[in-house]
């Protein structure tokens, strides 16, 4: 939860509130290294200085310059959902509608005028605050930052301009490996690091939760979006990467919400806030989980590839040879004619049965590649041989083991028949964090009284994960839509989960013999 | 003592109407109490009534509606009169009908203003 003062609470919960609203949008883009954020005690209110993202936090785009569009703004709405059952990666997005009586948002196409008549076009860095007006002065949180990510459309007719944006998310949905790499050893948080550091992101615009699990072994090839990547690490820890209202990227493992402040309530809804509650359909209930694995790690030395290629080299001439290989490789020892571990042999005759020439022939170039390598050889001699044996040694990294789990909840098979769920991904490295994941899955969803999906009077400083008190149970928010309208007013509806608040056992602190469950 | 339109007098009208125009959205909670979500200042909206009034002091006020149509600028609004007065306001004109109900060549025209706080 966002902090927010005593007067803000107090105001939220009034039973008649002033709501205020505010966008920014860098049509031009334009960006500026010196832009000073606003610096309580230093800055001048009514000066030029940026609010900053959450104080401290100096993102990039906080260096853009913007335009305020507050006074055009005739209602907006914002998304962000946690992915359910599994965790992984979610994106929010974003609507604005403004008004455009004076034109100032219609495009040079559509005979728009204006300053910005030529800058109405997409990928627009946006900020959206909102907040409440009391003690006569406009007080607003963070709620959204991204990028628009099309035209604004423009209805001359009715006067409006709509806005769609996404968080920086998006921007990692389009970015694509275009060098195949390889990973060993590192854990989640310190893949995903090198992916942000790598697309330009500095350090203190991502926190990242130390990962929980360390792959042995990681392959990122060519053409797979980043996105997808990151997905599929954070899915095997059940954990979630997603942009916070700040414009922060964060990685929470799957313990993120197993300590403070996630175990206290930070907000006990009464009826006198919720406007509707709603029960979701069964369409959500899983009662069969089933888990599959085959984590690869590198091994020691060993030959990976062994072929009588039989292949003729002409007399001074040179030869290409491909050689593809059963597993991903991470490091290829080069061939040589007098080699120990990898080490190729030639001959006069096809069959090898002639005069030995492996003595003629040299390799020129070993080219290695994620599962496959290009040798070049040469033929030094005047008489042409036969490349006979081609044997190449080096580290692979092949599955390890075959992982599997099928759980179930017979209680609620019974009721509801097989709802099954299943969990495929390689970098789930153990049969106990399996059936661990199986049965949190089947723990929280195999029952229809888990979730539910309540529309309140906003309480913008609520954030993924927080936990609520509703109708005397304990819930967590993994969904929260904004909407601000003058017919709806400014509404959430959130997603919550029903949780039992467990305490888990922490050295040094826990005592031996407590109730304090291990961790999954 | 008068009613100024975009710094020019405009002849006082024969009724003169003040509403409030607030925006708000209303919700009832499963509690049963309603609330309010207000949006934006309180904006006063003026209606001024004219009856049988000379082709001359409509022009002032038509005028005046014309120029606020092309530049698309709101103008301001002032009365001085001695128990009801306005302090300098930003509004937004509507001149919309204008009735002729005095046979002549006169054309002694009844119509309304509308100013709307802008």
């Amino acid at each position: 939860m966002q902090a927010v003062a005593t007067g803000w609470t107090a105001e939220e919960r009034d039973s008649t509130r002033k709501i205020v609203a505010s966008t920014q949008v860098s049509w031009k883009k334009s960006f500026n290294s010196t832009i000073a954020l606003f610096t309580i005690g230093v800055s001048t209110i009514g000066g030029v200085d940026t609010i900053a993202s959450d104080g401290g936090i100096t993102s990039d785009w906080n260096k853009y310059q913007y335009d305020d569009e507050s006074q055009y703004l005739t209602g907006l709405s914002y998304e962000r959902n946690l992915q359910v059952p599994i965790g992984g990666v979610a994106k929010a997005i974003a609507e604005v509608n403004l008004d455009n009586t004076d034109g100032r948002f219609t495009p040079r196409y559509m005979g728009g005028n204006s300053e910005l008549f030529t800058a109405v076009v997409p990928r627009r860095p946006i900020i959206i605050n909102a907040g409440f007006n009391y003690d006569g002065i406009d007080n607003q949180i963070p709620q959204f930052v991204g990028v628009t990510t099309k035209t604004p459309e423009t209805s001359l007719r009715n006067s409006t301009t709509k806005l769609q944006a996404d968080d920086f998310m998006g921007f990692l949905q389009n970015r694509y490996v275009d060098n195949t790499s390889m990973f060993t050893g590192l854990s989640t948080d310190a893949v995903i690091g090198n992916i942000l550091t790598d697309l330009g992101y500095a350090t203190a615009q991502y926190s990242l939760d130390p990962g929980i699990s360390i792959i042995p072994f990681g392959l990122f090839e060519v053409g797979t979006r980043y996105i997808d990547i990151i997905n599929k690490l954070v899915q095997a820890e059940n954990g979630n990467f997603y942009q916070d209202e700040t414009g922060v990227l964060r990685f929470e493992n799957r313990q993120h919400y197993d300590s403070a402040p996630y175990t206290q309530v930070q907000r006990v809804l009464a009826t006198s806030q919720v406007i509707e509650a709603k029960a979701p359909d069964e369409s959500h209930i899983i009662n069969v989980v089933e888990v599959k694995s085959q984590p690869r790690a590198k091994q020691v030395l060993q030959v990976i590839h062994n072929s009588s290629p039989g292949q003729e080299i002409l007399a001074n001439s040179t030869f290409e040879l491909f050689v593809t290989f059963d597993n991903p490789i991470l490091e290829v020892i080069s061939p040589s004619s007098g080699g120990t571990n990898s080490y190729y042999l030639a001959n006069i005759s096809e069959d090898g049965s002639g005069v030995d020439a492996t003595s003629s022939v040299t390799l020129k170039s070993i080219s290695n590649f994620a599962q496959s390598s290009k040798l070049t050889f040469q033929n030094n001699s005047s008489s042409n041989c036969f490349l006979t044996t081609l044997v190449v040694s080096g580290r692979p990294a092949k599955v390890i083991t075959q992982l599997y789990t099928r759980m179930q909840d017979d209680s609620s098979v019974t009721a509801y028949e097989e709802r099954p769920y299943k969990i495929e991904n390689d970098y789930i490295q153990s049969q106990s964090w399996a059936n661990s994941f199986a049965q949190m899955v089947l723990n929280d969803f195999s029952d229809p009284e888990s979730l539910q999906e309540i529309t309140i009077r906003a309480l913008p400083e609520l954030q993924m994960g927080d936990l609520i008190s509703w109708q005397g149970r304990y819930w967590r928010i993994y969904g929260i839509k904004t909407s601000i309208s003058p017919s709806g007013g400014f509404l959430q509806t959130i997603k919550i989960l029903q949780r039992t608040i467990v305490s888990y056992f922490r050295i040094g602190i826990s005592t031996i013999g407590s109730t304090d469950q291990i961790a999954p | 003592m008068s009613y100024t339109l975009n710094g020019t007098n405009i002849k006082s009208p024969n009724t003169l109407d003040e509403s409030n125009n607030s925006q708000y959205a209303q919700q009832r909670t499963l509690q049963g109490t309603i609330n309010r979500d207000y949006f934006g200042d309180n904006k006063r909206v003026w209606r001024l009534s004219y009856q049988n009034i000379q082709k001359a002091d409509f022009d002032t006020i038509n005028t005046i509606y014309q120029a606020y149509l092309s530049t698309g600028t709101a103008v301001t609004w002032v009365s001085t009169e001695t128990n009801y007065t306005i302090s300098s306001t930003n509004v937004h004109i509507n001149l919309d009908s204008r009735g002729f109900t005095v046979g002549g060549e006169d054309y002694i025209s009844s119509f309304s203003l509308i100013l709307s706080e802008a």
